[in-house]
């Protein structure tokens, strides 16, 4: 079985496309994505940047394997139980770029999570407190210890399935929004506004993304 | 909790090193302490102390307290042909090596593995072949080397282990004697031979490794 996925991603400044190709074997999925400009401007101007291919065992491991830049990529997942709550983390080491990453989440409850992503190298570390209100409503503040600064997220899931997200932060003042429709027939759109509050003329920029999944 | 004690006596050294280890269980992962290479002869040092977290099966995390250095183990299995292949990951953070093991399980006697260090370029190979439950024969190959390594093992007696094994690249053949007690924890004696210009006087190494729960 082959599954295949279109993603495009569009902004006044760059666009981009990603397409991915998965075929499952025994369990194991072996996948091929590009990246290249968009195909809004014509097919003769696509410039394929990056094939990545990648093996991947679904929630313990994935290998990538990025061509252009003959670096391998490995995660691996797991998960183990602290004072009975399950911590689960995600181990990410590229080989070529020599960047190791420990990402991990406790959750607390069904309500609150905590998360922790560290880097091995001095104040990599960012430390991440996820709040569900009212099943609907997430809070999550955020703090990273290489440049002292906070972000918050608040996003809530609408009746109709859709998706709002507030986020701002406080480093780059950069105050974003982002609104993402429920999946239909076999894709998801995505716009997300951001203004910058530190800049004087406060012009907000538009993102637009589009995902497309289909079978074959 | 567990704790085991590990000395090691070492004829041309001629001092002795023994290794702590304290391990308790903690859920589903097993902590560890270890103290390796302490030495009391010439004056008490402690050299080397080591913390693991290990999740048996899934994954070992080691950090070396002196040297500040990670260790990760990954491991996992994934089907091929409906026999499994046990695939381990290893990567040493200070050194920057990387390695990966495959172990291909055709059956109940008989594995293919394949060890590769990533940047090496090099690839070692070692069959394993288990003989009426008591013999296993274990050729290897190191692709960069070009070179065999013979290892063959027998069971005698249910709790001892009669090994030999010879590297034709530096011409070393180490045999030991292996055994496990319930009585006496277990002990192992071998001996090193250096073959390059005929037999000489072996290196002789004893090792010993009591268990016990606290």
């Amino acid at each position: 079985m082959m599954k295949a996925s279109f993603r495009g991603s569009y902004d006044a400044d760059n666009s981009d496309a990603t397409g991915s190709v998965v075929v499952n074997a025994g369990g194991i999925n072996l996948r091929a994505s590009i990246t290249g400009d968009s195909l809004i401007n014509g097919p003769s101007s696509l410039n394929l940047n990056g094939l990545t291919l990648s093996v991947e065992n679904p929630g313990s491991f994935t290998v990538d394997y990025n061509v252009p830049k003959k670096d391998v990529r490995f995660q691996f997942m797991n998960n183990m139980m602290i004072n009975r709550k399950p911590l689960n983390f995600t181990y990410t080491h590229s080989v070529a770029e020599n960047k190791t990453l420990l990402d991990g989440t406790l959750l607390l409850d069904s309500n609150n999570k905590v998360s922790a992503s560290y880097g091995f190298k001095p104040r990599d570390c960012k430390v991440k407190y996820s709040y569900v209100y009212g099943c609907s409503t997430t809070v999550e503040p955020r703090y990273d210890f290489a440049d002292n600064s906070w972000d918050l997220v608040v996003s809530r899931r609408l009746p109709d399935d859709s998706v709002v997200r507030g986020s701002y932060k406080s480093s780059t003042k950069d105050l974003g929004v982002d609104y993402r429709t429920k999946s239909f027939a076999n894709g998801s759109f995505k716009v997300s506004p951001s203004v910058n509050l530190a800049d004087e003329k406060k012009i907000p920029k538009l993102t637009a993304e589009s995902i497309w999944d289909f079978e074959m | 909790m567990k704790a085991s004690l590990k000395a090691k006596y070492d004829a041309e050294k001629a001092t002795a090193a023994s290794a702590v280890t304290l391990a308790f269980n903690a859920g589903d992962v097993k902590l560890r302490a270890s103290l390796t290479e302490a030495t009391i002869v010439n004056g008490p040092s402690l050299n080397g102390l080591a913390l693991a977290v290990d999740k048996p099966g899934a994954f070992t995390i080691d950090y070396n307290v002196p040297k500040k250095d990670f260790r990760f183990q990954f491991m996992n299995t994934i089907k091929v042909s409906e026999k499994p292949l046990n695939l381990t990951y290893s990567h040493n953070l200070g050194d920057h090596k990387t390695i990966l093991d495959g172990t291909l399980v055709i059956d109940s006697d008989n594995k293919v593995s394949v060890n590769h260090v990533l940047g090496s370029g090099n690839c070692k190979l070692k069959y394993t072949y288990v003989h009426g439950g008591l013999t296993t024969f274990e050729p290897s190959y190191d692709l960069a080397k070009d070179s065999w390594d013979f290892a063959v093992s027998r069971k005698v007696y249910e709790d001892h282990v009669l090994r030999a094994a010879y590297q034709t690249f530096s011409q070393d053949l180490a045999v030991d004697w292996s055994t496990k007690s319930k009585l006496i924890g277990s002990y192992k004696v071998s001996a090193l031979f250096n073959l390059e210009g005929g037999l000489k006087v072996p290196r002789v190494t004893a090792e010993s490794t009591w268990d016990f729960e606290m």
